[in-house]
């Protein structure tokens, strides 16, 4: 009886509004801190790198927003299945604006890599496996908001994305190992659970770094649900509080 | 822990590459900031046009109940 009660409040966008509050507070406030205290000990604390000089300190943005691009993409295949499954409007809502946050970090993710290749590889870009199926992935996060805004009736929208979204999973390995599989000028992973390939002084923000961008992106996405859930329901949604 | 630049200007030119440290710190950080603002501003304008179209549409309930009432 009780699954039954969550199972139809979680289908209500009134009460996914008002619920999405207190996450959306504790994820950007934590968030906001992790990334103060992260960017200072990253850019003016952390020692210089003997090999890259200061031009190291892009990886204290680009990893987090790196690894982010392939953990929203997870959450928005999550959310395809979620649709499929259920066919909650909600969770198309949340598939949307989980497609659009991972895009613009993707986009980031591949502009400061570009960046940062030029002091260090001497070009913004090269063909190599790492990059092309990060290329890919911003594609896929594109083509999912394509379909879903392009596609009517908009259940075979939301369906088509959700499909869309849950096939592009298969890119997520492929871009994790594509710098052990293939020769590639990318850089192997700086850390891993085993090891970490840099000492604590420069480890330490990095990871300060990774868990604010994480929760940050999270609110984000939640804030977004938001914003769609008060534009199509704002009627219902302003009236009840 | 130390501080790891002598001057503002040596930590402004980060050894050289200021130009690609910064420009990807902007982006980053402007990202971020334009994410969040977007959002908190647009939910914000849809409760004050919502709030006000409430108070009209209920004065305009109150003249008319107003008027009913003076016809009586």
């Amino acid at each position: 009886m009780q699954a039954q009660g969550f199972k139809e409040k979680i289908q209500s966008p009134i009460w996914l509004y008002n619920k999405l509050n207190l996450p959306i507070w504790i994820l950007g406030s934590l968030g906001f801190v992790l990334l103060v205290i992260g960017v200072f000990w990253g850019l003016v604390v952390a020692p210089m790198d003997a090999h890259q000089g200061d031009a190291y300190r892009i990886i204290y943005l680009h990893v987090p927003f790196a690894s982010m691009t392939t953990i929203i993409y997870t959450l928005m295949g999550l959310f395809g299945i979620s649709y499929l499954l259920s066919k909650a409007s909600n969770a198309g809502v949340a598939l949307l604006q989980s497609a659009k946050v991972g895009a613009g970090v993707n986009f980031v993710a591949l502009i400061s890599g570009s960046i940062w290749a030029i002091p260090t590889w001497g070009t913004w870009w090269v063909w190599d496996p790492r990059l092309i199926s990060v290329l890919i992935m911003l594609f896929l996060y594109l083509g999912v908001i394509a379909l879903y805004t392009s596609l009517k009736p908009k259940e075979v929208a939301i369906k088509a994305s959700s499909i869309l979204a849950i096939a592009g999973v298969l890119n997520i390995p492929i871009v994790k190992y594509s710098v052990v599989f293939w020769n590639s000028i990318h850089q192997t992973a700086t850390m891993s659970v085993e090891k970490t390939a840099m000492p604590p002084s420069m480890f330490l923000p990095l990871i300060l770094c990774i868990f604010a961008i994480m929760f940050l992106s999270f609110a984000l996405i939640a804030l977004n649900i938001k914003l769609d859930l008060a534009k199509k329901h704002g009627k219902d949604i302003f009236n009840k509080n | 822990m130390q501080i790891q630049f002598n001057t503002f200007a040596d930590f402004v030119s980060m050894g050289g590459f200021g130009i690609y440290v910064w420009s990807v710190y902007f982006l980053a950080l402007g990202f971020l900031a334009i994410g969040f603002l977007y959002p908190i501003l647009s939910l914000r304008k849809l409760n004050k046009s919502q709030n006000l179209y409430n108070s009209q549409k209920s004065t305009n309930s109150q003249e008319s109940n107003s008027k009913q009432d003076n016809s009586i």
